[in-house]
């Protein structure tokens, strides 16, 4: 598994599409895709959202990573940070960020590799 | 610095612990329970550190007057600036808004001149593209500042991004 962070409109999908010679045609949306993880993900983007998702269905998003990892064990996974605000009052948008951040967090160190994207520049974190 | 859940927390204590080796350890809390979620936090905080040797004080505000037995020689690990901004400035005291940022700066200087180590955690929030409200708003500016001048002051610096540094100084 690969994790890759950055802002929004960083160009992730994109610096992850050309790291790896992969097309859009490969990448599922965290929007979409299964509470239930399926087989056969390539790349998931838009995992901030995927967690978002299951926050709102009630699924623990840690479980569910670790399954999607598990069920997938050579995803590449895009995340948005979310987390460089100031924090919500509200309850589920506060539980939302601090779920991602977690569940990221949960991740790395079971990632190969942590990259950072910044204007399309990807930093190398692990 | 960092996000939230980003990690911070738990580099800092790392750190601190680090640093103390053998010597005295202590976990300035600054982060009042009133706020939206705050008693989690520092449930999850309080977990985090048993066991590390962290001997904890709570102040809200003025922490250049903090007493410690063996300031020269204790390691402080400060959680964290952002909060002790907020205290200041929202915290219905003497110190209304405009004065803040100085009275926070000059204070985490104060202390750093006093003890062994200090470890200071504070928050990044200034990526989120929204509009907020004019106290909202100088809130925000005030950490820039605050962070800014205390980073210009200090030996080393990182942000941590999911657990990772990423070293700034």
């Amino acid at each position: 598994m690969e994790l890759y962070i950055g802002g929004t409109s960083q160009g992730k999908l994109q610096y992850v599409l050309n790291e790896k010679k992969l097309s859009e045609s490969d990448a599922a949306n965290g929007n979409e895709l299964p509470l239930d993880p399926p087989e056969g993900i390539k790349i998931l983007e838009h995992f901030e959202l995927y967690v978002r998702r299951l926050i709102q269905a009630g699924t623990d998003p840690a479980e569910t990573a670790l399954l999607l990892e598990r069920r997938n064990p050579d995803i590449l996974i895009i995340s948005d940070e979310i987390g460089s605000g100031v924090i919500p009052s509200d309850d589920f948008e506060r539980n939302w960020r601090d779920s991602t951040g977690r569940v990221l967090c949960l991740l790395v160190p079971r990632a190969v590799h942590v990259t950072r994207i910044i204007c399309g520049i990807g930093q190398k974190l692990k | 610095m960092g996000g939230s859940a980003s990690g911070k927390s738990g580099w800092a204590e790392a750190e601190a612990v680090r640093l103390a080796g053998t010597g005295p350890l202590c976990y300035l809390a600054t982060l009042s329970p009133d706020g939206p979620g705050n008693d989690t936090i520092i449930r999850n905080h309080r977990r985090r550190r048993e066991g590390k040797g962290f001997v904890t004080v709570e102040a809200e505000r003025n922490i250049d007057r903090l007493k410690l037995p063996e300031p020269g020689k204790t390691t402080v690990l400060l959680e964290c600036l952002s909060s002790l901004l907020a205290n200041e400035m929202f915290g219905g005291t003497d110190c209304k808004g405009v004065k803040a940022p100085e009275k926070v700066i000059s204070e985490v200087l104060s202390l750093s001149g006093r003890v062994r180590h200090l470890v200071i955690v504070s928050d990044l929030i200034f990526s989120d593209g929204i509009s907020y409200e004019k106290e909202t708003a100088a809130y925000i500016r005030n950490l820039g500042t605050v962070n800014a001048a205390i980073l210009k002051e200090s030996d080393r610096a990182a942000e941590i991004v999911c657990t990772c540094p990423v070293y700034l100084k």
